[in-house]
């Protein structure tokens, strides 16, 4: 699923946040959405989203424009996976994958034996079917982030927006989430997603979006649009990317000098 | 899965029998004793003899009393769990839009002005509605979020209507009036008689109907307003729903009944211990549980003393220590 933004400009009244904001990811790609923070990246996730409405601009998924889709047309095409935070109430995590399946039901229908194993497939598919039975308040902040991600495939749109998904995880989820997310644009998932790490843009994701004051600062391919210049306009610090030589091969990192 | 299944249908079942042995109980023990015998004949299950009023105070009384415990228990149970979820906040209660309070100055209103108990809890249904529908008015039109302004909109309502439940104390005549809205205010189902549990009957179907058709939907508005848009909810049509079906449940149930407290906000939270947080099994669950918990409260009202304990107190006594306990104990939030 192609995602093209043209021209998108949003304020809070006199308040610009986003300005003339036009991009455009392909099929199967992973784009990673780097900016300070204020710069504008939950506002723009928000606009594609259809939870704002922007004052200017287009926004095409696939090929449809997202003014005219009603929720439930806009639910089936892209997914969004929030940050996973600490619930307020103690759903299962098989309940709260099902959640993802509302979009495919009637109004008065409620999930039955079909959305049930479409839930455990999506389980199974991230590797964490055996926690379908347990509290989402008991299992680990990684695993919540993987449950989110586990009910946005449910949801069965091809977009999937993604809010700092590495945020709040440990070393090691923050790998094994990205991995996971990886390999879903193998299968053909397009991907958004924030994240606060450089690291993150050159290891795993194929374009980078640059947002800085609500504007478009640099987008393109990863290894053409990430540079130490961007980072530090950006961020304001100096950085040096580095290439590092692995038993897999070599790897690029942004290290702060 | 099937396990945890079983495990909820059992408990559902005892729930059910432990129901059903409750209303049989409330059905014979009071001050005119009915037997096991006695009752079967009356519910045309036998031809053993019966004494010539026990047919008057089963039907009449008795019965009406019971319905009302019933109904009232699960609409406020259920409206309480609905809000809740909602409001994503297990500590909210059915009054929290104001329903409450203004259908008690709704029922002030109307005994001063001299209204027979019928007139009462109509003139109580009235201003409990109304007062929601001012609180909705408002937050559509306020800058801050829905949930907020709904609920600032709602204290607001509230505490004007209970400003004016206290003049119409104020203005109203010592001798009678005054004994019976402070009476009335207590909460309490001795005065309810046929009529009334018809009066009932309407907005609790209207109320819990739509709930419980929906109820599994109700599970995405706890996740929060962009989360619910964007898994494809109209979030603005399925919370007036929750509203209006929870407002007519709970203004209904005060108007019958006076203010009842502390039900629809425990017994929700007991039922989430017991059934877990999914409305396709907690809404059920609150209902019949609510339905139960009334019932046994309303059965030590009129049976522990020789007069009769308003039932919001009894209430009030069996809630706050519960719910301490709840706090302490961390139950809302215990491990399963």
């Amino acid at each position: 699923m192609q995602i093209e933004v043209k021209d998108l400009c949003f304020s809070y009244g006199a308040q610009p946040v986003l300005e003339h904001v036009s991009f455009s990811v392909p099929e199967g790609s992973m784009t990673a959405v780097l900016g300070p923070n204020g710069a504008g990246k939950s506002t723009l996730f928000r606009c594609l989203l259809g939870l704002l409405r922007p004052q200017r601009g287009q926004v095409t998924i696939g090929t449809q424009a997202l003014g005219n889709l009603s929720r439930r047309a806009l639910a089936q095409l892209a997914a969004y996976v929030p940050q996973a935070a600490s619930p307020t109430f103690q759903y299962t995590v098989l309940d709260t994958v099902l959640m993802g399946t509302s979009s495919s039901l009637s109004l008065l229908e409620r999930p039955g034996r079909a959305e049930q194993d479409r839930a455990m497939q999506a389980l199974e598919r991230l590797g964490i079917a055996g926690l379908a039975d347990k509290s989402i308040a008991n299992i680990s902040g990684g695993e919540r982030q993987l449950v989110l991600l586990a009910r946005a495939l449910v949801q069965q749109a091809r977009l999937l927006i993604m809010d700092e998904p590495t945020a709040n995880l440990d070393f090691g989820n923050q790998q094994r989430v990205l991995s996971q997310i990886t390999a879903l644009t193998r299968q053909g998932y397009t991907v958004l997603l924030s994240t606060h790490h450089p690291d993150h843009a050159l290891r795993y994701c194929s374009h980078t979006l640059a947002l800085h004051n609500g504007r478009v600062c640099a987008f393109g391919e990863t290894d053409q649009v990430l540079t130490a210049g961007l980072i530090e306009t950006l961020y304001g610090v100096h950085a040096e990317l580095v290439t590092l030589q692995t038993p897999a091969g070599p790897v690029q990192s942004c290290v702060p000098i | 899965m099937s396990r945890q299944t079983g495990r909820y249908g059992l408990r559902f079942l005892i729930l059910a029998a432990l129901f059903l042995a409750l209303l049989l109980a409330s059905a014979m023990l009071g001050r005119y004793r009915l037997s096991p015998a006695e009752l079967a004949a009356l519910l045309g299950l036998s031809d053993a003899p019966v004494r010539s009023g026990a047919s008057n105070v089963l039907f009449q009384i008795r019965l009406p009393r019971i319905a009302a415990a019933v109904l009232i228990g699960a609409a406020l149970s259920a409206a309480g769990a609905a809000y809740q979820g909602m409001f994503r906040n297990p500590m909210v209660s059915p009054d929290i839009l104001g329903a409450s309070t203004a259908a008690g100055f709704g029922a002030a209103l109307g005994i001063l002005l001299g209204a027979d108990y019928f007139g009462i809890s109509l003139t109580a249904f009235v201003f409990g509605l109304g007062a929601v529908l001012l609180a909705y008015l408002v937050s559509r039109f306020a800058r801050a979020s829905e949930t907020l302004s709904l609920i600032l909109a709602g204290m607001v309502v509230s505490s004007l209507f209970s400003a004016g439940t206290s003049f119409v104390k104020l203005v109203a005549d010592t001798q009678e009036q005054l004994p019976a809205i402070t009476y009335w205010l207590m909460g309490s189902l001795a005065a309810v008689k046929q009529r009334d549990v018809l009066f009932l009957l309407a907005p609790f179907v209207l109320g819990l109907l739509p709930l419980l058709l929906l109820r599994w939907r109700v599970n995405l508005l706890t996740l929060g307003e962009d989360e619910a848009k964007s898994l494809g909810v109209n979030t603005t049509a399925l919370r007036l729903v929750v509203i209006v079906c929870a407002t007519l449940l709970t203004a209904a149930s005060v108007a019958v009944c006076g203010m009842i407290g502390w039900v629809g906000l425990i017994v929700p939270h007991l039922c989430r211990m017991l059934f877990g947080s999914d409305y396709r099994r907690l809404l059920p669950a609150s209902a019949l549980f609510g339905a139960a918990f009334l019932l046994l409260v309303d059965d030590i009202a009129r049976l522990a003393t020789a007069g009769e304990i308003p039932i919001g107190i009894l209430t009030a006594f069996v809630g706050a220590p519960m719910f301490l306990w709840l706090i302490l104990t961390g139950g809302g939030r215990r491990a399963d």
